[in-house]
C-alpha cells in the first residue's frame, strides 16, 4: 500500500499547504482515507466550489463571489478607501474597528529587488479607482516595513494629483507590550510621530 | 561580533527569511534567519534594509546560518524617494559584488551612504559610493590625475586623460567624489553623473536596475504641480 501512486500523490498535494511537512500531509492523506471519508468527500466538493466561484474583484482586488460585497455604493459613500497589502489584512481591519469604507488589496509591497513594481500592485487600477471622483480619504493600512514607506509614498502622490486627501494608521508600541522589549525601530517611529496626550483642541 | 548591514530579505519558507548581508570581514553574505518571520520572533523588526546589526553566523557553503542577531542601529527613518535611493545602493552592491569576497573599505563607504540618506546631501553620497564601488571591484579609478586643475575624462583601461573644458570632469569634482567628508555642488554632481553612468552600465553589463525602473515610475506619477 505504501506505494499506491495515488496516496503519494495525495500526500504531495496536501504538502503544498502552508505549513504542512511530509508527516502531517500523511497524517492527514490517512485519516481522510481511513476515519473521514465522508469528510473528505466535503472537502473536495468545497474546493471544486471555491475553485469555480471564488474570483478576484476587479475593483478592489479583493477575493470575491460573483458581486463583491464590499464595493457596494453604501461604502463608497463614507468617501474613504482602505489600502491593504493582503487579503488577510482586509480581515483584520474589518473585524477589528469600525471602518465600513471600501478596499484595494495590493497582493503585496513595492519591492524592487524581489522584482515587485507598481505593475504588480495594480496601480493602474488603483489610479482608475481614484479618479471615480468620490474617494476623499486615503487610509493607509500598510505592514510597517521600508517597503511600505515607499509604497506609501507612490499612493500619496496618486491620490494627491486625484485630489483625495491621505491618512495612515497610527504605529507604535502594541497594547500591552513594554517599552523595553520593543524592537529600536518601532520605539523609534513612535517617537517621531508622537502625539498630544491631552486633545487640547477644545 | 560581526557587524552587518541587511541588503535584501526575502520570505523564506514558512516562518524563515533569506537575508543577503554586507558584513565588515566577509564583504557580501546569504545567510538564512530561521524563524525570523514567526509570529514570536524578537527579528522581526530588525530584519530590514539598511539596518546594522551584530550578528554570529554559521556554515560552511554559500548560503550561512544567522545564529543571532542583534539590532546595532535600527534602520534610518527615510522619505520615500530616500528609500529608493537606498535601495538602489542595495542593488549595486547585489549586483556587482561577488559573495564573500572582502571589502572593508566599501562596508566604511556604504556605513557613510546609508547615514548620509538621511540629510542634505544623499546624492553626492550616491555618486561617492558609485565611486567607491568601481574602486573597489577594480575598474580602474586608483589613481587620481596629477595636479591641481583641469578637466578629464576617463577611457577603458584606466587611464586619465586630459578633456576639454565642458566636456570632462573638473580635478576638484573627482576629489570629491574620492572624499566622503566632503560634497558635491550641483555641477559636480552633474559632471560625476555623467563619469560614473557609463562606466556603471559597463560593469553591469546590460543589467537594468528595477530601482532604476522604479524611480523612473515614481517620477511618472509626480504631480505635476
Amino acid at each position: 500500500m505504501s506505494d499506491s501512486p495515488r496516496l503519494l500523490q495525495l500526500i504531495d498535494a496536501l504538502r503544498r499547504l502552508p505549513g504542512v511537512g511530509p508527516k502531517s500531509a500523511q497524517r492527514m492523506a490517512f485519516h481522510l482515507l481511513t476515519r473521514d471519508r465522508s469528510g473528505a468527500e466535503a472537502l473536495v466538493s468545497s474546493l471544486d466550489g471555491a475553485l469555480s466561484g471564488i474570483g478576484r474583484c476587479a475593483s478592489s482586488r479583493m477575493l470575491c463571489e460573483g458581486q463583491c460585497g464590499l464595493c457596494h455604493e453604501r461604502r463608497a459613500a463614507t468617501g474613504q478607501l482602505c489600502i491593504v497589502e493582503q487579503p488577510s489584512d482586509l480581515m483584520a481591519v474589518e473585524r477589528s474597528t469600525d471602518f465600513r469604507g471600501r478596499y484595494f488589496v495590493l497582493m503585496g509591497r513595492l519591492s524592487p529587488l524581489d522584482g515587485i513594481g507598481p505593475d504588480e500592485l495594480g496601480f493602474d487600477r488603483l489610479e482608475a479607482l481614484l479618479r471615480e471622483g468620490w474617494v476623499r480619504e486615503v487610509i493607509l493600512a500598510l505592514n510597517p516595513s521600508v517597503e511600505a514607506e515607499a509604497t506609501a509614498h507612490l499612493i500619496e502622490q496618486m491620490a494627491k494629483t486625484a485630489g483625495a486627501a491621505v491618512t495612515r494608521i497610527a504605529q507604535g508600541v502594541p497594547m500591552g507590550g513594554e517599552i523595553e522589549y520593543v524592537d529600536g525601530g518601532t520605539l523609534a517611529h513612535a517617537f517621531l510621530r508622537r502625539q498630544r496626550a491631552v486633545d487640547d483642541g477644545l | 561580533m560581526p557587524l552587518a548591514y541587511v541588503l535584501q530579505s526575502r520570505p523564506y519558507r514558512e516562518t524563515s527569511a533569506l537575508l543577503e548581508l554586507l558584513t565588515v570581514d566577509a564583504g557580501r553574505i546569504g545567510a538564512v534567519a530561521r524563524g525570523a518571520r514567526g509570529a514570536k520572533s524578537r527579528l522581526r523588526g530588525s530584519l530590514q534594509p539598511f539596518a546594522l546589526l551584530d550578528v554570529g553566523l554559521t556554515g560552511r557553503g554559500e548560503l550561512k546560518t544567522l545564529t543571532h542577531a542583534d539590532l546595532e542601529s535600527p534602520p534610518p527613518v527615510l522619505a520615500a524617494e530616500r528609500v529608493l535611493f537606498g535601495w538602489y545602493l542595495n542593488e549595486l552592491v547585489l549586483k556587482l559584488l561577488a559573495r564573500e569576497d572582502p571589502h572593508p573599505r566599501l562596508f566604511a563607504a556604504y556605513a557613510c551612504a546609508i547615514e548620509a540618506l538621511r540629510g542634505d546631501e544623499a546624492e553626492s553620497a550616491l555618486r561617492q559610493f558609485e565611486w567607491a564601488l568601481l574602486h573597489e571591484i577594480g575598474l580602474g579609478l586608483a589613481e587620481l590625475p596629477a595636479g591641481e586643475g583641469g578637466h578629464w575624462a576617463w577611457q577603458a583601461g584606466g587611464a586619465w586623460r586630459p578633456a576639454e573644458d565642458g566636456r570632462g570632469v573638473a580635478r576638484s569634482t573627482l576629489a570629491a567624489l574620492a572624499n566622503p567628508a566632503l560634497s558635491l555642488d550641483a555641477q559636480q554632481r552633474r559632471e560625476a553623473r555623467r563619469l560614473l553612468k557609463p562606466m556603471l552600465d559597463h560593469a553591469l553589463g546590460g543589467r537594468r536596475l528595477a530601482s532604476s525602473q522604479l524611480m523612473q515610475a515614481f517620477r511618472a506619477r509626480a504631480p505635476s504641480a
